[in-house]
């Protein structure tokens, strides 16, 4: 049997009535940055609990780095970061201090690599807890899961809360970990993230697998709503011969329209024109997920 | 939805709420007392003592009277309620903040084992135990000097013990129901109903016989056969308290290891 990092088979977890998980088996392969996409209650969250032997399944089970991680847990956690996705940071205690206690409970004293990571984030780790902002708090997250330089580390929503500057580092960071053949798992509510990073994505709805998708699949796949202002009115002819162009809108000089894949035609025909503002946003998960897996609306 | 509200407002504002309670405990106490000096003072029961004997149980007031409002008959009913539901808030506290429910997750995350972690919370009930202590002494010593209380270390002992026991058990069922429910409101109400239960068992063996086996499986115990406060720690069931303690005990931790955490 080849080596996974992460094999789950048949999880299924119940709370009462409400199905948080059905099912569901996935596979991660050492040195991936793998992506669990979902909106809010697909049962991302509860899968990383279950891999962290914080929740118990009801049916199934999980192997994380070969060791079952219910009876194993303590060996498991040995061996991995995590970065949960509520993350109380509070006290009067230093960021350094904060960091020294955990690292305590893995036996460990050197905060070596806390201070690289620290510097590449230019976080000052001699600051009081109080004093740290929600972006800096965060970080200081992502710090203590990569500090002790785990075999495979998981985030759970990571990105929410950065800012634009600690997000590029965050994904230089992964980036590097892939490099190094270590094995990252990725929670988000976000596809611009998860093109933007991940080999592999789950797409949960839930608590089902709906599909795992490769990265360069789900950026060839990308929607996007485009809407562009010309200077002048615009025949609706001119975009009859576009293949990835759906739900046209014209407005006089208003053009509002999806685009699947690369815009990169479109942009090349508008240029033909006098272009005066144009606006590209990501369509809400809701849509991709009606457009691509024929899944209605969904309630979190 | 007032409830929920409530259960908002207590984990927003905790320390401000335990800070009510204690002056509500004091209130009440003083409430009694006033009642108590006067019904002696006038050396009439009527409708003061009759409200005392219903609502708080206080018959023990034939002392003189500065003794009249700190017999141990009122403190050992009126502290221990207070008390509790000070005990009840403290574990509230550090089991149901928000807090701690986000903190829980990632200490859980790292190579600690749940038992670990449950004997850390016993450590803290540790420090909470030396409150009550202070607590005790302090509640012994304005006995003494008021009335004919006497100090004794095993008077002491048996307060602050009872009270954290008191505590303790109503902490746990809170924190058991809350986490059976999925819900720490409705948890909250019922540890309260359990709570509210437990002191009419309390008050019930003033009023009416109970059967042999409620008084050996009542935590309360100690106080239904005879006053521990003035006749010492000869009176206290502790066969029924230990065997309560530990079953409560074991009950939580074994629940502990179970309970899907962060959720």
């Amino acid at each position: 049997m080849r080596y996974l990092v992460v094999r789950t088979e048949n999880l299924t977890k119940q709370y009462g009535r409400r199905q948080a998980l059905l099912n569901l088996s996935i596979e991660v392969e050492p040195g991936e940055v793998y992506g669990i996409l979902g909106p809010k209650g697909a049962g991302k969250s509860t899968l990383i609990r279950v891999l962290l032997d914080l929740v118990r399944p009801t049916r199934g089970n999980a192997l994380v780095l070969g060791l079952d991680c219910q009876r194993q847990g303590l060996l498991v956690r040995q061996k991995i970061g995590y970065l949960p996705e509520k993350l109380q940071i509070s006290g009067s205690s230093t960021g350094e201090q904060w960091l020294q206690s955990f690292s305590r409970l893995r036996r460990e004293a050197d905060l070596g690599a806390a201070a690289t990571l620290a510097d590449r984030f230019e976080l000052d780790l001699k600051k009081s807890l109080r004093a740290y902002s929600d972006v800096e708090r965060k970080i200081l997250g992502i710090i203590q899961s990569m500090m002790h330089h785990p075999e495979l580390i998981i985030f759970d929503d990571p990105c929410t809360g950065l800012d634009r500057k600690a997000k590029n580092e965050f994904f230089h960071l992964i980036s590097e970990v892939r490099a190094e053949g270590r094995t990252v798992m990725i929670a988000s509510e976000s596809l611009t993230d998860m093109e933007r990073i991940c080999d592999r994505v789950a797409v949960l709805y839930q608590g089902k697998l709906v599909a795992v998708e490769r990265g360069v699949q789900l950026r060839a796949r990308a929607l996007r709503v485009i809407e562009m202002r010309f200077a002048t009115a615009i025949n609706r002819e001119i975009f009859a011969g576009m293949p990835n162009l759906n739900d046209l809108v014209l407005e006089d000089n208003k053009v509002r329209c999806t685009v699947q894949g690369d815009p990169d035609a479109l942009i090349k025909l508008a240029s033909q024109y006098r272009v005066m503002d144009i606006i590209s946003q990501q369509p809400s998960l809701e849509e991709v997920y009606r457009t691509f897996y024929g899944i209605g609306s969904y309630a979190g | 939805m007032l409830v929920s509200l409530a259960n908002q407002a207590l984990k927003e504002h905790r320390r401000a709420y335990l800070a009510i309670v204690f002056t509500l405990v004091l209130c009440l106490t003083g409430v009694i007392g006033v009642t108590s000096i006067v019904a002696n003072k006038r050396g009439a029961a009527g409708w003061i003592e009759t409200a005392n004997r219903t609502l708080f149980w206080t018959v023990d007031y034939s002392a003189d009277l500065a003794a009249g409002w700190i017999t141990l008959a009122t403190f050992a009913t009126v502290l221990p309620i207070g008390l509790s539901i000070l005990g009840m808030l403290h574990i509230r506290q550090w089991i149901y903040a928000k807090s701690d429910r986000d903190h829980l997750p990632l200490l859980l995350s790292y190579p600690v084992s749940r038992r670990e972690t449950f004997l850390n919370v016993l450590i803290l009930q540790g420090g909470f135990l030396l409150i009550l202590a202070g607590l005790s002494a302090a509640v012994l010593l304005i006995g003494s000097l008021v009335g004919r209380f006497p100090i004794r270390a095993g008077n002491l002992l048996a307060m602050t013990v009872i009270l954290w026991l008191y505590c303790l058990f109503v902490s746990l069922i809170t924190l058991l129901a809350g986490n059976m429910s999925g819900s720490s409101w409705l948890g909250g109400t019922i540890g309260a109903g359990v709570f509210l239960f437990a002191v009419l068992i309390y008050l019930l063996p003033a009023l009416v016989s109970l059967p042999a086996a409620v008084r050996w499986i009542s935590p309360l115990a100690p106080y239904l056969d005879g006053n521990p406060f003035l006749n010492g720690i000869r009176t206290i069931n502790w066969l029924g308290t230990a065997a309560w303690s530990a079953a409560a005990g074991l009950a939580a931790w074994l629940h502990f290891e179970r309970l899907d955490v962060g959720n």
